[in-house]
């Protein structure tokens, strides 16, 4: 040995105790037995290809309904982008206000945050519009002077469902004292706004009915497992298996039943946005709308995924807590 | 050291239903002791080993196994008291969904123990019972005596210091039988506390060992 390679000696051990190298820890024989339970799980539902696929098609089909709702909420939110101009503040100035000064307005508008766009429509154009649009002219013609004020129509840069917002903007522009008064057009907006807070309810309710469902369906499955495989609980917990042990295939189970519900869910939910997508948009253009009807994005079927193995977890969960008591007092 | 590896203390236990079926029962084992545990059916001795592992807890009295008060054992400790008590059963209780070998390394699973060393230890012990070439076998293609060897050899596979039988020979016919008690006499001279339930009187008799006998859950005789 060299002075230099004695001059450092290896920093002591301290608290853990050494490990062996190439000896596997406990965590590592831990990690090892959730690998091979996966695994054992993945084969018995492999070995029974037809009733996994029905459970799974069973809890899919519970997942579906509130998949489709949080879609037809996600693309109704979404309406807010696309539909800016369902919301227009209409700004009727004072009669008899000079031209020059309205246009001020509408410029000092302009430069207020939150809005969108500003369209000034002077009285002279607002008459020359009536005259050709409704043929009006004789009677326009006989006024001795323009009876129309200017109108200022104010597009707030707010989402369209938040009708306080909008409210507010209006209030606001009423202030201004060359405003005669501030006409909020919201008629569709407060519609929009009813269907998505309906559509919210309802959510909320199916979720949990279809939640709660699942639940159900997944423990049924785990009782059946734990009943085929009651002798094999036995031996474990007489062998010295903890509780977590035992229950760790069964949760196995319902989370990937979970999670394959999710998945034929997803499938189902995407298929039918592709066959409801052309309707909708032909629905939409009809009412001048301009709107493509969107699916579930990488996230949100990530987010499916999870929310099926989770509530495959927790079926299991709550069945083998259940059932595990009826093989006391092993 | 000289604490007793098993000990009961004027123990009592009655089921819910009324049963009494261990009454007052005061016997202890030293460490490395053998002895059968013997009785009609329904004597108690069932009872009694359902007791030292922990199915069942005492009405009344004191057990200690290994030095331990089983009363302070709380439920969430049970499994790693387990994994100190070997088992074999009379109806050798082996899973056929999996080989001999998976049966035998079920304890040292549950106890989290790293891959490599299971193969090591499992082999070790289906060495001991002399079935080391079985361990691809499932056990449904083993005899009733090869059966219950591996079910021995599943309760020792973790190394406990107390092995306990529940009438291990209950199915067999006699030459196995006294293969099974052999097999049991060489654990114990490695120095596992073991305590054997049984009926086989003309087995018991033949063999060197003390003799614990109840009877309608009263000790009746104790030498």
């Amino acid at each position: 040995m060299t002075n230099a390679q004695r001059k450092q000696p290896k920093p002591p051990a301290r608290g853990a105790a050494p490990v062996k190298p190439g000896a596997p820890s406990p965590f590592q024989a831990y990690l090892d037995h959730h690998r091979k339970v996966a695994l054992s799980v993945l084969r018995e539902l492999n070995s029974k290809p037809l009733s996994s696929l029905f459970t799974s098609a069973v809890i899919g089909a519970a997942l579906v309904f509130p998949v489709l709702l949080v879609i037809a909420l996600s693309n109704l939110y979404s309406i807010n982008y696309d539909w800016k101009g369902a919301a227009q503040i209409s700004l009727f100035m004072k009669q008899g206000l000079p031209e020059l000064d309205a246009t001020r307005v509408a410029d000092e508008i302009r430069r207020r945050p939150n809005i969108e766009t500003v369209k000034f429509i002077s009285n002279k154009q607002a008459l020359e519009d009536l005259k050709n649009r409704y043929d009006f002219g004789h009677i326009v013609g006989s006024l001795d002077q323009n009876p129309l004020p200017h109108v200022i129509l104010v597009t707030p840069a707010v989402a369209v469902i938040d009708l306080e917002q909008l409210k507010a903007t209006a209030r606001q522009l009423q202030q201004i004292p060359e405003v005669a008064e501030a006409h909020l057009d919201a008629v569709w907006v407060e519609r929009l706004r009813n269907v998505v807070q309906l559509l919210e309810r309802v959510l909320w309710t199916v979720s949990l009915l279809f939640g709660i469902s699942v639940l159900v369906i997944i423990g049924n499955t785990i009782r059946l497992a734990i009943e085929s495989r009651r002798e094999e609980i036995i031996v474990v917990k007489l062998v010295g298996g903890t509780d977590a042990f035992v229950c760790r295939p069964f949760l196995y189970l319902g989370s990937m039943l979970g999670m394959a519900g999710g998945v034929l869910a997803v499938i189902v939910v995407q298929s039918v946005v592709v066959f409801l997508s052309k309707p909708v948009e032909a629905l939409v253009l009809s009412y001048q709308g301009e709107f493509g009807l969107s699916g579930l994005g990488f996230l949100a079927t990530l987010l499916v995924l999870i929310a099926g193995a989770a509530l495959g977890w927790l079926g299991a969960w709550l069945a083998v807590r259940r059932h595990l008591r009826d093989t006391e007092p092993v | 050291m000289n604490a007793p590896m098993i000990q009961f203390q004027q123990v009592s236990k009655r089921y819910d239903d009324g049963h009494e079926a261990l009454r007052n029962v005061s016997f202890s084992m030293q460490r490395g002791e053998m002895a059968f545990l013997t009785g009609h059916s329904g004597a108690g001795k069932s009872t009694l080993l359902k007791l030292i592992m922990l199915m069942e807890r005492a009405s009344a009295g004191a057990i200690s196994v290994g030095g331990q008060d089983l009363s302070k054992i709380r439920k969430r400790q049970i499994p790693y008291y387990r994994r100190h008590v070997g088992v074999v059963f009379q109806n050798h209780r082996l899973l056929f969904d999996r080989s001999v070998f998976d049966n035998v390394a079920l304890p040292l699973e549950v106890a989290g123990t790293p891959e490599l060393d299971i193969g090591r230890r499992v082999r070790a012990a289906l060495d001991k019972v002399g079935l080391l070439s079985k361990e691809r076998l499932n056990p449904q293609q083993l005899s009733g005596g090869e059966q219950q060897r591996i079910g021995i050899a599943r309760a020792i596979v973790n190394k406990p210091p107390v092995l306990l039988a529940d009438e291990p020979t209950g199915n067999l016919d006699p030459e196995l039988s006294e293969d099974i008690m052999q097999l049991f006499g060489e654990f114990n001279r490695v120095g596992v506390t073991v305590l054997i339930a049984s009926h086989d009187i003309a087995l018991i008799e033949s063999l060197p060992y003390r003799v614990i006998s109840l009877s309608d859950g009263r000790l009746v005789e104790h030498d």
